[in-house]
């Protein structure tokens, strides 16, 4: 009898256990949020606003979207609703007063943050992120010098949505990009200044079809460059050449394309794709001097030449190899006189290779890095190793 | 019989000490974690038998004894309680903030009650059960984790010095302390001539798990972001992303922690009754298993107003506590066994 009350117990227990949680949100009680953006108002408030997704236009038959296509015409798919507040999250209370479900930010792709916000400073909205159960550290995060509203009331030919489109964007690595934790992580570094992927809504395209002889002209969401920071505010702008040197100090170069000038045919051009690169940082320090030695490698592809140098003949590839170097330190260069001599920031991280090298020297010069980086001699070594030549060793219509 | 510790998988505050040299301090504390299981195992083997409750009115005399037994039967309880509240917040603070912590803490409190009361064997095959599967995810998780992974997160080595190294060994010293429960388990061992090196692979275990959990995380994030992390391993498990499809990792952590927490709070639970039982010159422990429960669910709700009161007091004020109680007293104790020569060997 007792034994059988007791099953009857445990049988009561399970059922109340798996019937569900008291925390529940079903799919669709939930407002699933793709895009976030966030902008500073002219009465210093914030703006907060979200693209939120209509999850049916999703799920519509074979005829709209298929896997990853673009939507079907005269549908919306997403909803972009903004906020404004003192803090984030009173924005977001704003808004939830405004919309039927619970905002869902687990699936969050991008965070987009006005120059307006990151010239006041990115500490005031930041740490809503790092809390929210939800939130997560592989959200992209960029910044816009338009509005963060207009940038994400977009959408995107390709993909479902303009925030999907920048994350996808994002992942090829094509620019140079960074999730929420990297971010963070560079914020709360002393040994480096944060820099955020710089994105912009620009008319892109035109838009074909049957049926849409009248050209559609189309503004999708691009890289544009690199936004530099001191500490948390926003102190000015990189274009895309001036990136591919920030890349280079990086180290994170992968796929990028170099343009050089032909070494022996004039006015003729060779183009490259680096295919793996890595930058090595070697601080010395000596009385009171900063020095930095970068030693660069990189392996490339050719991919096309005008000119007709005979890439099977070892010396040509020596010299376009030794081109392709000079090239690479002169974009370095000119992104280093940037950030280094106008913005005087240390953007590489060089204060964190010096921290790694100097542990005891650093925690005196760990409070005024980048006046210390700023007077920093830094050394060049580029190593540059053609690895492929594509599907042609020389060119066919090569005279010999 | 296999015993082995599980213990809390969350580095939290060494990190806010030893910076990225947090993994060395866990490597320290396993030597002081040897160090007590040597004097546990050594306590223990002088009165073969015979647990911790029943040797200790020995060693002192009745009365002394039994205070000093009571003082462990408390301890025992107040691990049961920790590790259970640590569990049940967790999921409350990550996972289901609307839910009241008392109900996990109940449903928690059922569990242990009655795999105490199935006995010591049911625990040891529930470990066997759950000990795999817990290694293994952790492996795999850290493998999956290996992109977001940088070398330079934990560069330079011995940044902090020598006293912030100490200090942060405290709080993983006292987690390897629970080993003490050892005094309540040696005479239940199948195998008794293999207790030291059983223990030593324990440890060794444990030690491994804690590097992959640790180690992982500060490569992910580097020391300034996971000291400010309360759950760093979930956050860890929350970057995962290889290639836009295995993602969303969270709940594996969340197994590990719940079945680890689970053997482990039962494990003190099942001491804790039995201690009492022992000392009060019960035959069976299982009538008192009811109040010990209620006792733990109760001081489970009661004693932190929050998780960072919880987390403060694991990392500030425990460490002292614990660690007299699992080693300055069995040392002492050690010591009158070894002068008095009472014991049996």
């Amino acid at each position: 009898m007792k034994k059988k009350l007791f099953l009857v117990l445990i049988f009561l227990l399970i059922t109340v256990n798996i019937s569900g949680c008291w925390s529940r949100k079903e799919l669709n009680e939930i407002a699933i949020i793709l895009g976030t953006g966030v902008d500073y108002t002219k009465d210093n408030k914030i703006q907060l606003t979200y693209q939120l997704v209509r999850p049916a236009a999703f799920g519509g038959g074979g005829m709209g979207g298929g896997p990853g296509g673009g939507a079907t015409m005269n549908q919306n798919i997403t909803w972009v609703v903004s906020a404004t507040g003192d803090t984030v999250f009173d924005a977001q209370r704003r808004l939830s007063q405004q919309i039927s479900r619970h905002l869902y930010l687990g699936h969050n792709v991008v965070l987009i943050l006005s120059e307006k916000l990151c010239r006041h400073g990115v500490l005031d909205v930041i740490n809503f992120f790092h809390r929210q159960p939800l939130s997560r550290g592989t959200v992209w995060v960029m910044a816009t010098p338009q509005e963060a509203k207009k940038v994400l009331e977009s959408h995107s030919e390709l993909q479902m949505t303009s925030a999907q489109a920048v994350g996808f964007l994002a992942r090829l690595r094509t620019g140079y990009v960074l999730r929420f934790r990297d971010f963070s992580q560079d914020l709360a570094s002393k040994g480096t200044n944060p820099v955020l992927t710089r994105v912009e809504l620009k008319r892109l395209g035109v838009t074909q079809g049957p049926g849409l002889e009248k050209a559609h002209h189309h503004q999708e969401v691009v890289l544009t460059g690199t936004a530099i920071f001191k500490g948390d505010k926003l102190i000015g702008w990189l274009n895309c050449p001036e990136t591919q040197g920030l890349r280079w100090l990086k180290g994170k170069v992968d796929r990028m394309g170099i343009i050089v000038p032909s070494p022996i045919y004039s006015g003729k051009k060779i183009s490259l794709e680096v295919m793996k690169g890595k930058t090595k940082v070697e601080p010395i320090y000596q009385k009171g001097k900063i020095k930095f030695y970068l030693s660069t490698e990189a392996e490339v592809d050719l991919i096309e030449e005008q000119g007709e140098e005979d890439f099977t003949r070892p010396e040509i590839i020596k010299t376009l190899e030794s081109t392709a170097a000079i090239e690479i330190k002169q974009r370095v260069k000119t992104t280093l006189d940037k950030v280094q001599g106008e913005y005087k920031v240390d953007s590489f991280g060089f204060g964190e290779a010096f921290h790694r090298k100097y542990k005891r020297e650093w925690s005196k010069l760990k409070n005024r890095w980048d006046e210390e980086f700023a007077t920093a001699q830094v050394y060049l070594m580029v190593k540059v190793k053609l690895r492929d030549t594509g599907m042609q060793g020389r060119r066919a219509s090569l005279k010999r | 019989m296999i015993y082995a510790t599980l213990i809390l998988f969350i580095p939290q505050n060494t990190v806010a000490y030893a910076k990225q040299d947090a993994w060395l301090s866990f490597l320290i504390a396993f030597a002081g974690g040897v160090l007590i299981s040597l004097v546990v195992i050594n306590l223990s083997l002088c009165f073969p038998g015979q647990t911790l409750f029943e040797y200790l009115p020995l060693i002192l005399g009745r009365w002394p004894g039994k205070i000093i037994g009571f003082f462990y039967v408390w301890l025992f309880i107040h691990f049961c309680t920790l590790v259970d509240r640590e569990y049940c917040s967790t999921v409350v603070a990550a996972f289901m903030p609307e839910t009241p912590l008392v109900v996990f803490l109940i449903h928690g409190t059922i569990m242990f009650a009655y795999i105490t009361y199935c006995g010591l064997e049911v625990l040891a095959r529930i470990n066997q059960l759950f000990l795999p599967l817990n290694v293994s995810l952790l492996t795999i998780l850290f493998v999956l984790a290996t992109p977001e992974m940088k070398v330079v997160n934990i560069l330079p080595v011995f940044d902090t010095g020598l006293l912030p190294l100490a200090k942060s060994t405290l709080t993983p010293l006292s987690w390897f302390g629970e080993i003490i429960t050892l005094a309540v388990v040696i005479p239940y061992l199948a195998e008794q001539k293999n207790v030291y090196r059983l223990t030593i692979k324990a440890l060794f275990f444990v030690l491994v798990l804690i590097e992959i959990a640790t180690l992982g995380v500060l490569l992910v994030f580097g020391p300034t972001l996971t000291s400010s992390y309360l759950f760093p391993v979930l956050s860890g498990v929350k970057m995962i992303n290889i290639a836009n499809f295995i993602e969303r990792l969270e709940i594996f952590p969340l197994i590990v922690w719940i079945t680890s927490g689970t053997v482990k709070a039962t494990l003190f639970f099942w001491a804790a009754a039995l201690g009492s039982a022992q000392l009060f010159g019960l035959k069976d422990y299982r009538p008192l298993i009811l109040p010990l429960a209620v006792i733990v669910t109760a001081l489970g709700y009661l004693l932190h107003p929050s998780i960072i009161d919880l987390i403060n007091f694991l990392t500030q004020a425990f460490p002292f506590y614990a660690l007299t109680f699992e080693f300055i007293i069995p040392l002492l104790l050690l010591m009158v066994v070894l002068i008095k020569g009472s014991g049996k060997k």
